[in-house]
């Protein structure tokens, strides 16, 4: 049979097989890995972009120098964030010449946690290979770090890698570790939150497109479930809270197997991150509001013929300003982070609950009938009157395009039906007590801070009860609701009202507890 | 290359079967001793077949071998003749039949009592210890208040959990399985404990934790993009502290921030 | 190269022998010519089998490198997030996999590929029974790779509940973030699958049944043409009840009906569904395909390699007619064994022990072929040339995988290892181990009649020696995996402690994957190299007996010179009556002199 010409390949290839092989293996050793990783980032907020560019770099930068980006944090101590690390001071000591051990004291409880942290079952102590960093805060060495790398906890002596020529005076302060609880925080927070919070905290992952409701955008500072009064910020044991157990009714799963170390990791960090967001928010709010100094603005300005040199020295003050914004609005909110956590921001019911009887729960539905069945409806079914009106966007002054009511992100929100028994912020009556006291702000709930104690816990035990509701349990409490209604020169509207829930009592469900008979 | 391929496909096994061997001494084998008595008796019939099988693999890997060094070899001779043999095929149509007639037979007590509710034991079927609802990506509890039964239908004193179930140790019990949107899977690794949960059902699902501990529990079938999250454990407890237990979750569920204010509710 | 070539035709006169003059179009395109179909069918698969491949080693890289930045598509869709996936990303990576895999490689590579291209020239036919209803098979091929890769464009970048799809995670378009149109996208190109399936396994039934040559009875078919015979009759029986349980599927997302939607379950705080559907319904529907579909994925492959294994060993096939009836036992026992796939899923359990019975019965054809492989290699002469290596790694691996398939068929062990990376494992020995070999081995084997020219055997070699390896360091670890309880199609198992070990053996896993989907390129690079620079070859370049090489290499339009007539079975190597070792079918003998009866020859 005939050879048909074999083309470009040298003859010793074509007959030799094997050279093939070899070939062969070489090529599939050689690494595909030619595609290096893009690095995660902060996103700038909208309103951010929209100032004019220098104004928005001097944002950007002075953000990246306060907080860093999601590779390099950035601990800024003028924040009330645990950022992690131990302090601790040197002790008089008698040990000479270039030394790399010198006795300290650590603060007595982070003494503990220190050695919780590096001692292993054996009573040693492992720092790791390169040692675990240490920054000197005052004294000789003040600004500098070291690498320590043993400690003894009997004669509290620290060894650190380098040798100096002066020890440390007695009573130079240091931070050991400084920052790793934000950086574990950030490893947690990239292996559970991120997908659906999104890098910044601002809600937008790559999963939260999906996610009915969105997830939480920090960026605000705001949070809808918390057990702090109306106008104050979260406490740390409230988002914690959140992470442990989730909020049913939502996609936020419970994430109670996480350690207590890990949880308080991501809560620091999401506090951080929410910290970060609100200053971002509120540096841009002052720079729009009060400066004016977006793109469109100066337009208009220049339009209007207003002097460029004049309107670039504004720029050029806000760039200079701009640390010092930044300073000021960061004292501002850590003030209220720092309120946050003081015992008398807690909500503390002043009397302890009412126990639950129906007389209880009737007075509880009349105040219900007064003050929530705009939203919640007549039978708590989250579809009062206020879902299918147009209400008016607060910020812009315009209605919203769609009818309904909107949290404070410009996302729908629903009432919560309260049949379905699944309360998002839990379900112990304290939990309740806190919503009608605090009210959820973000989602426009209003707050009862004012009203009767007593009468609150009326509602609690109402609402826990709706559920379970039996047909026409409640008639004769709002027929009576009605009638002091209509004598008190009730109108038109609350005559109908009363028909509709009459009509509605009347074909009452016996609660939507699932479709539990089934199977 | 004879030699090199011969080798290959001697290699290859070897190598399998001696990972096998050494696999349960790395801890690359089940997640410990089974936790419960009928993990152990799936234990011991998973080993019963493991055994088979081996001794099936490492047979038929002689024999391919074999039978590859054989007529591999540089001879003259032609290939043998012969269209089989029907003893032979005689003999390797009943031999595995009766061994699978019998791996199929033997198995079916441990399926029975696992899965047919006339077979649980009576105990755990008379009072279930908690209703599981399998959520996108959670399980979600309820038990019924102490000294109540469970009902199938929620009940105003119900208590309510998350992501951990409290169990009395030592002793059978039932839970009912359920869930609230897709199809879940109740899997308990260390006690062999395998369910589906399925939209539209409740599932009775029976288990015995013999000692107390903690156990893993984990979503054994998609359930969406959270799947591998839904994490949970099982907690099961001697008696007397499985009951104050559920005394304090009666109590931290009926919290009403007034007795304790001031102490840290992170609970 | 001297090949006996022992019908004395000029071998390269006639490849336009019969043919009219044709255009381009009509005569590669859109060809009617069941070769070209099947290389078509050919060169399609092998290209999906690299985007399949893609999107596992994508599924292995998460497992090895946990939510670090996946090569470009990091770079492409998740910069933000530092190239980190999302975990509905990886859903459909594994969903995707499954289904291209399944759909677009394994199935049309077998029965499209191979038997489009054997069924004629071994049955001594012409062409097949309807050209055109063999053209539009292959080109309905095409809208559904179409629908599939337009699921990837959709929100969620592609179907994302699983191969199986199960209601009502597949359901719900609120279930699942990819649940949107791309779900609707993949159950419309699985239907279209379904489609270009149909046509092709109506036409092998009528083709075989109807268009043998003279003297090819049935129990002179070789064992491919019977297992393409019996896959044939599986998909017509099987696929009708997976086409109508899409139909209702979409009917439910698309119509607001609820087969499978039960009433009162809130996914994704919607409101509570309504209807009284049976999500179980779609299971016992998907399975009752997809089980007959597992020998679909097959058997075809397991006569292949009975055919390429007496020839290598120039040795009569040992129990011919055992083989031919344990697939047709497996064929028959796979229409009842689909209940294996829910053990754990809420059936009545009564059911799970007629399923386990006939489960374990089913291994029985299987185990009774293996034996028969390794007789038919007993006492032959064999040469390691890459059919033989690969078509002994198809036992080899299929030996793993059916044996791990008895752990799985016994229903208390099930409880345990149901829906762990136990059944990964098993699936992929008996689809990659042992089909994939399989087409590698009948790739190598009938090359020479497709294209007139042998693949080169020293990176036919390394292809099968990286592979061999690159899949067992793969798929074998991960029944230890599943003996250790790690649940499959989870993005990240090292979350759950008693797991978190596992990470260096998951990328040892990845790494030999990565070796394994590298060697793919020896492959399509041999293919495509030694199409211009094999070595040429006359009709019957492995001496073997079959029909289709007694017609030219590549054979024209039309196949054959003259009408092959069949005189015997298709494995009479060796035979005495002749001194080569090989004696065609169409070879006609005197009939022996009835004084000297021919003896059997002792095994020596």
């Amino acid at each position: 049979m005939r050879h048909s010409h074999y083309g470009v390949l040298p003859v010793s290839i074509r007959q030799n097989s094997n050279i093939l092989f070899v070939l062969a293996c070489g090529f599939l050793f050689v690494g595909c890995d030619a595609f290096s990783p893009p690095d995660a980032v902060f996103v700038v907020r909208e309103e951010t972009n929209q100032l004019t560019s220098n104004v928005s770099n001097a944002v950007e930068a002075e953000l990246d120098n306060s907080f860093g980006n999601p590779h390099q944090l950035v601990a800024w101590l003028k924040l009330p964030v645990d950022f992690g690390g131990v302090m601790g001071a040197t002790e008089e000591s008698t040990l000479e010449g270039p030394l790399n051990k010198f006795p300290v004291t650590f603060d007595t409880e982070a003494d503990e946690k220190f050695i919780a942290q590096f001692q292993n079952d054996d009573g040693d102590f492992k720092f790791g290979e390169s040692g675990a960093r240490l920054d000197w805060m005052t004294g000789e060495y003040a600004g500098k770090s070291m690498q320590v790398i043993g400690y003894d906890a009997e004669t509290q002596l620290l060894t650190t890698k380098e040798k100096v020529e002066v020890p440390p005076a007695a009573g130079d302060t240091f931070v050991l570790s400084a920052g790793d609880t934000l950086k574990s925080g950030r490893a947690l927070y990239m292996e559970h939150c991120l997908h659906c919070h999104g890098v910044s905290g601002d809600g937008n992952g790559p999963t939260a497109l999906y996610l009915n409701p969105r997830p939480r955008d920090y960026r605000l500072g705001q949070f809808k479930f918390k057990s702090t009064k109306p106008a104050e910020k979260v406490r740390q044991e409230g988002l914690g809270r959140v992470i442990k157990y989730g909020i049913p009714g939502t996609y936020m799963p419970s994430f109670l197997l996480l350690e207590d170390e890990e949880l308080y990791a991501i809560v620091e960090y999401v506090r951080w991150l929410s910290m970060r967001g609100e200053l971002e928010y509120r540096v841009d709010q002052e720079l729009v509001l009060a400066s004016g100094l977006t793109n469109k603005i100066i337009a208009e300005r220049k339009a209007d013929g207003d002097d460029s040199e004049e309107i670039q020295e504004e720029i050029d003050e806000a760039v200079a300003n701009m640390p010092v914004l930044f300073d000021d609005l960061a004292g501002q909110l850590a003030e209220s982070w720092l309120l946050a956590e003081e015992e008398g921001s807690l909500i503390v019911p002043a009397v302890a609950r009412v126990e639950d009887s129906f007389e209880s729960r009737a007075r509880g539905r009349k105040f219900f009938l007064e003050k929530c069945t705009n939203c919640h409806g007549h039978k708590g079914r989250g579809n009062g009157s206020m879902t299918e009106d147009y209400q008016k966007n607060e910020e812009t002054g315009e209605l919203y395009a769609e009818p309904g009511l909107f949290d404070i992100w410009g996302n729908s929100v629903k009432p919560r039906n309260l049949t379905q028994g699944v309360y998002r912020g839990g379900r112990r009556p304290v939990d309740l007590f806190y919503r009608l006291y605090g009210g959820i702000g973000p989602s426009k709930m209003p707050n009862f801070a004012t009203t009767d104690p007593q009468i609150l816990w009326d509602t609690v035990n109402y609402v826990l009860h709706v559920p379970f509701e039996t047909p026409g349990e409640y008639i004769e409490v709002d027929k009576e609701y009605f009638e002091s209604k209509k004598k008190s020169g009730g109108d038109e509207e609350k005559a109908a009202d009363e028909e509709a829930a009459t009509t509605e009592t009347k074909q009452t469900a016996t609660g939507s507890t699932e479709s539990s008979d089934q199977g | 290359m004879r030699w090199f391929w011969l080798t290959f496909f001697t290699v290859c096994p070897i190598a399998a079967v001696v990972l096998c061997v050494v696999a349960p001494g790395l801890d690359w084998w089940f997640p410990g001793e089974a936790g419960s008595p009928l993990g152990e008796r799936i234990d011991s019939l998973f080993y019963l077949i493991l055994y088979i099988v081996t001794g099936t693999f490492i047979g038929t890997q002689i024999a391919m071998v074999y039978v590859l060094w054989k007529s591999s070899k540089k001879d003259d001779e032609r290939a043998w003749y012969s269209h089989g043999s029907h003893n032979l095929e005689v003999i390797w149509t009943i031999v595995p039949a009766g061994i699978l007639l019998f791996i199929a037979l033997y198995q079916m007590d441990v399926w029975a009592e696992f899965r047919v509710l006339s077979k649980f034991p009576k105990e755990a079927r008379k009072a279930p210890v908690a209703e599981v609802m399998a959520r996108q990506f959670e399980w979600r509890i309820r038990y019924p208040e102490p000294g109540r039964t469970l009902q199938i239908q929620q009940q105003p004193t119900d208590l309510y959990a998350v992501n951990e179930l409290i169990v009395p140790a030592a002793k059978p019990v039932m839970i009912y399985l359920k869930t609230q949107d897709v199809q879940h899977s109740f899997f308990l690794p260390e006690l062999r404990v395998k369910q589906d949960a399925v939209p539209g059902q409740i599932i009775p699902v029976w288990f015995e934790a013999t000692k107390p501990g903690e156990y893993v529990l984990v979503c054994a079938e998609l359930c969406g993009w959270g799947h591998y999250k839904m994490g949970a454990r099982v907690v099961a407890l001697a008696e007397e502290q499985f009951e104050a237990a559920m005394e304090k979750l009666a109590e931290e569920q009926s919290d009403d921030g007034f007795a304790d204010a001031g102490e840290s509710d992170d609970e | 190269m001297s090949v006996a070539d022992p019908v004395s035709h000029d071998a390269h006169d006639d490849a336009h022998g019969h043919g009219h003059e044709q255009s381009f179009i009509s005569k590669y395109v859109f060809s009617t010519d069941h070769k070209v179909i099947g290389i078509q069918f050919l060169v399609t698969t092998l290209l999906m089998l690299m985007v399949g491949g893609a999107l596992a080693l994508g599924v292995r890289w998460q497992l090895a490198f946990p939510w670090e930045s996946m090569p470009l598509v990091g770079r492409l869709l998740f910069s933000g997030e530092g190239g980190q996936i999302s975990p509905e990303f990886y859903t459909m990576l594994f969903t995707m996999h499954a289904t291209v895999m399944i759909f677009l490689v394994i199935i049309p590579i077998l029965a499209g590929a191979f038997g489009n291209f054997l069924i004629p020239l071994m049955i001594g036919a012409d062409d097949m029974a309807f050209p055109v209803l063999n053209m539009l098979s292959y080109w309905f091929m095409w809208p559904a790779i179409v629908c599939f890769f337009a699921s990837f464009f959709c929100a969620g970048n592609g179907a994302a509940a699983g191969w199986t799809s199960y209601p009502v995670l597949s359901a719900l378009p609120q279930a699942a973030p990819a649940s949107g149109m791309a779900q609707n996208w993949w159950l419309i190109g699985v239907t279209l699958v379904g489609v270009s399936s149909m046509m092709g396994s109506v036409n092998y039934m009528t083709t075989i049944i109807n268009m043998r040559a003279p003297g090819m009875t049935l129990f002179r078919m070789p064992l491919t043409i019977w297992a393409m015979f019996i896959t044939a009759i599986l998909q017509a029986f099987a696929l009708p009840v997976l086409t109508a349980a899409g139909f209702m599927l979409v009917a439910d997302r698309l119509l607001g009906t609820c087969f499978f939607i039960p009433a009162g379950l809130v996914v994704n705080n919607a409101d509570p569904t309504v209807g009284g559907g049976q999500p179980l319904l779609w299971q016992h529907l998907f399975w009752f395909y997809s089980h007959p579909a597992v020998y679909i994925m097959l058997l075809p492959a397991m006569g292949m390699v009975s055919d390429m294994l007496a020839n290598v060993a120039r040795k009569p096939l040992f129990g011919y007619k055992p083989m031919v009836y344990s697939m047709a036992a497996i064929a028959g026992l796979g229409f009842i064994v689909w209940g294996h796939h829910m053990f754990t899923s809420g059936m009545n359990p009564a059911l799970g022990m007629t399923f386990m019975t006939s489960t374990m019965m089913i291994a029985l054809p299987s185990a009774i072929k293996t034996f028969n492989w390794i007789g038919t290699i007993w006492g032959g002469k064999i040469e390691f040339n890459t059919v033989t290596l690969n078509s002994v790694a198809f036992v080899s691996m299929f030996v793993v995988g059916g044996l791990s398939g008895i752990f799985m068929a016994a229903v208390p062990v099930d409880i345990y290892i149901h829906d762990t990376y136990f059944i990964v494992a098993h699936f992929h020995y008996v689809l990659f181990g042992a089909t994939l070999f399989g087409v590698f081995g009948a790739i190598f084997f009938w090359y020479p009649k497709m294209f007139g020219r042998k693949m080169n055997e020293g990176l036919g070699r390394a292809h099968f020696f990286f592979t061999f390896l690159g899949a067992n360091g793969t798929f074998f670890p991960m029944h230890l995996l599943g003996v250790a309880g790690m649940p499959r199609r989870y993005a990240d198992p090292y979350l759950h402690p008693y797991l978190e070990h596992f990470l260096p053996m998951n990328q040892f896993m990845t790494y030999s994957a990565i070796m394994m989907g590298c060697a793919q390129f020896l492959l399509l690079f041999n293919f495509a190299y030694s199409m211009f620079y094999g070595e040429k070859v006359g009709r019957n370049p492995w001496k073997a007996n079959g029909l289709e090489w007694t017609a030219p290499s590549p054979p024209g339009h039309g196949n054959f010179d003259v009408l092959p007539v069949c005189y015997r079975g298709p494995y009479e190597y060796s035979s005495p009556l002749v001194e080569e070792d090989f004696l065609l079918q169409t070879e006609y003998l005197p009939p022996p002199d009835k004084a000297e009866p021919v003896k059997e020859p002792e095994h020596a």
